[in-house]
């Protein structure tokens, strides 16, 4: 009898939770992200706001990945058919997934209008041998950060920080200096060869890959430049060091703490940790440095719809997507974390206007930013690409060296597809 | 009544080798599916280029093999494992006989010098890499702060190529220390008190007996320790992994064995081709080339000390 109780009691809870939960056609949408700083925190936050206030149906589950992870786990959860519902990536790794691990989805993205809300750089990037893939989101950039009083104290004025790669390199020769017995250089480089390489090619006019791309193109008198430029940073100035300083962690410590460079550049997570909000902190996008001719170099941070995912599940990730396109919303994240808005409204919004969107949005009008290696076998270009260049930089061989290898080789990648 | 017969013949030897094949089962379902199986596929992977992404196989014969000889990476790769291995199996093996004839000394408080030194064996190798890291560190880093006092100014010492590799060797050392020690522990103690006895007698010194008595008679445990730590040393991943690739910047290293390839091991090539390129045709190929290295080198030793043991 107690026994018969028991089932029954247990019986009505289940039946509870039926009728509530899941037989009210809550539906689940996963997120992988590699937004694992507060960056990361911060889209979460605004994405909750959105299920909580808006549609309480969507159970959302997102999960933030460091983003080497990130590209190994879509691989392997692609084979075993456990990729998430959502998936927020850099627009670069396209060609790679399209057609395997994510779907196009030109059948329901036309509600959400994106070519009348985004910039148009944004815009094409949402097309992949013209189908929709992708929405980018937000786009980063590179940034100069540097602590107002040091730049003050150096005889700069804080106000007008360095436009140019020349007016970069030349105020970092006066920043170098010596602090507690070790030296402090006035360009923290220590950021790779890829991302640095890609925007001083561009900058000089070159590009990386033919338009085709099924050639090598960077070996050109860019590339040469390019190269070149690093080499002055390293060897004639002294500006950057030759290795880098520490792990990431500590390079953001010893900048935060003065005991590194006066400017320090790289992409924006450490405007979302430490530099916004920060009085004596100043930070600049790239669109003003260092592309003084030309372009930013950029990661567009995206959604991507993997191919698992049912219409439903779908349908009610593209409302999340579209609540981060909301103008508001898109300036709110872009400003908590430092990246570029991708929808045009968000300029003309007041908080974006606070934090210097301003500058971005009058270069972005003007300059494209520069296309990453946007290829199916780019992974495999860039480590090439960093092997030979790392080589020129430890002056093992001369720069056009490095450039006719790398060229060789990447040209050899291409023609192994 | 007669007295209950043992059972003998066929039935006997079934319900005992049935019971032995019950016990190992487990052991052997799982060596089946995670070793032999793969081991032998990979054989034939190394034939093809597979695309798993497109859920092509192409079979390429022997290119995947000729390709790994002009593959530079493939060689730094193979030139920082022998470095490693060259450095970590002799250092370490000395160094853990040396701590297990001290800590086999009897004196008061040894025990706890033994669990002391036994502590590395039972740390987790991603917890005690990720604390050598914030160790190692230029900023925060102890070990950094202690070198200030000696006038050695903060060093990046994972992130500078020309130290990189030597600083995950001195942390395998000490990481391998605890378990070998252990091992020689075990050997030491069944030496017979009564042979040092006699050293004594003889007039013997302590190092005479070490080397005439001791090393000899613990020769199949460094026999058993060598060919294990050859086998495992050589298979390096995991501490060179978790030291110099991690956080945010391995974003732009996608094969890793960062900085500049300077720790990039065998396996961790293997690891990258694989699983980052997923070119798994390619890592197989390597995968085969170590494994008969491996082969070669247990072979050979196990020839040396066949030999030597006659």
């Amino acid at each position: 009898m107690k026994r018969a109780g028991i089932l029954l009691a247990a019986l009505g809870v289940t039946m509870i939770l039926a009728g509530t939960a899941f037989g009210a056609g809550k539906v689940t949408v996963t997120l992988w992200h590699g937004l694992t700083a507060a960056d990361g925190q911060y889209m979460e936050k605004l994405m909750r706001k959105y299920v909580s206030d808006k549609n309480p149906n969507i159970d959302f589950q997102p999960t933030a990945i460091a983003w080497a992870d990130l590209y190994t786990k879509m691989k392997t959860a692609f084979l075993s058919k456990t990729l998430p519902t959502l998936l927020i990536f850099h627009a670069q790794y396209v060609p790679i997934y399209a057609d395997n691990a994510i779907k196009p989805f030109d059948d329901i993205v036309g509600s959400l209008k994106l070519k009348d809300k985004m910039l148009p750089d944004f815009y094409d990037m949402t097309k992949f041998n013209g189908k929709t893939y992708y929405i980018p989101m937000t786009l980063v950039t590179h940034y100069t950060y540097f602590w107002k009083s040091d730049v003050v104290s150096l005889g700069f004025n804080a106000a007008n920080p360095p436009g140019t790669f020349d007016a970069l390199t030349s105020y970092a020769v006066k920043a170098n200096r010596v602090v507690n017995g070790s030296k402090v250089w006035g360009i923290d480089a220590g950021w790779g060869y890829g991302p640095w390489f890609n925007q001083f090619l561009y900058s000089n006019g070159g590009k990386l890959l033919s338009d085709d791309g099924k050639k090598a193109a960077f070996n050109s008198p860019a590339g040469l430049a390019a190269l070149n430029l690093y080499l002055d940073w390293w060897y004639t100035k002294q500006v950057a060091p030759k290795v880098e300083t520490g792990s990431f962690d500590d390079e953001v410590k010893r900048f935060v703490g003065h005991g590194a460079s006066a400017w320090m550049t790289g992409t924006s997570v450490i405007g979302s940790i430490d530099s916004i909000g920060r009085d004596n902190m100043a930070y600049q996008h790239s669109p003003g440095l260092p592309n003084a001719k030309a372009g930013t170099t950029a990661y567009f941070h995206g959604f991507a719809l993997p191919r698992m995912g049912s219409k439903q599940a779908d349908l009610a990730a593209l409302e999340i997507v579209n609540w981060m396109l909301e103008p508001e919303i898109n300036a709110d994240f872009s400003a908590g974390s430092g990246q570029l808005p991708g929808v045009t409204a968000a300029y003309n919004t007041d908080l974006w206007r606070k934090n210097g969107g301003w500058l971005a949005n009058n270069s972005l009008d003007k300059i494209k930013p520069v296309p990453y290696i946007s290829h199916k076998l780019r992974d495999q270009i860039q480590e090439s690409l960093d092997k030979w260049f790392n080589k020129v930089r430890d002056r093992e061989i001369t720069a056009q060296q490095g450039l006719d290898g790398a060229e060789k080789e990447v040209n050899q990648i291409l023609a192994s597809e | 009544m007669p007295a209950p017969q043992r059972q003998t013949g066929s039935r006997g030897w079934g319900n005992e080798n049935g019971a032995a094949l019950a016990f190992i089962a487990p052991y052997l379902l799982l060596f089946l599916a995670f070793l032999l199986i793969p081991s032998v596929i990979s054989l034939f992977v190394g034939l093809f280029k597979y695309d798993l992404f497109g859920g092509t196989l192409k079979f390429v014969g022997l290119k995947n093999f000729a390709k790994m000889f002009h593959d530079e990476l493939f060689y730094k790769a193979l030139l920082n494992t022998a470095i490693y291995n060259l450095f970590v199996i002799p250092i370490s093996v000395v160094l853990s006989l040396f701590l297990a004839v001290m800590v086999n000394q009897k004196l008061r408080g040894v025990s706890l010098l033994r669990g002391i030194f036994f502590l590395p064996a039972i740390v987790a190798l991603v917890a005690s890499g990720f604390a050598w890291r914030w160790m190692l560190g230029v900023e925060g880093g102890w070990i950094n702060y202690y070198l200030s006092f000696l006038g050695i100014t903060p060093h990046a010492w994972l992130n500078d190529q020309n130290t990189a590799l030597g600083t995950i060797i001195a942390v395998a050392i000490w990481q391998s220390l605890a378990g070998k020690m252990i091992i020689f522990l075990g050997s030491l103690k069944a030496v017979p008190e009564e042979l040092y006895d006699a050293t004594r007698i003889d007039g013997a010194s302590g190092p005479q007996a070490f080397f005439r008595v001791t090393l000899p008679l613990i020769r199949y445990t460094t026999f058993f320790v060598v060919i294990i730590t050859v086998i495992d040393e050589v298979k390096v991943f995991a501490k060179a992994f978790i030291l110099t690739v991690g956080g945010l910047s391995t974003h732009f290293n996608i094969l890793g064995g960062e900085p500049n390839y300077s720790t990039l091991t065998l396996v961790g090539y293997i690891y990258g081709i694989g699983f980052r390129f997923l070119d798994f045709g390619y890592g197989a190929a390597i995968s085969i080339f170590m494994f008969a290295v491996m082969l070669a080198f247990t072979v050979l030793q196990f020839r040396y000390y066949r030999r030597s043991d006659t």
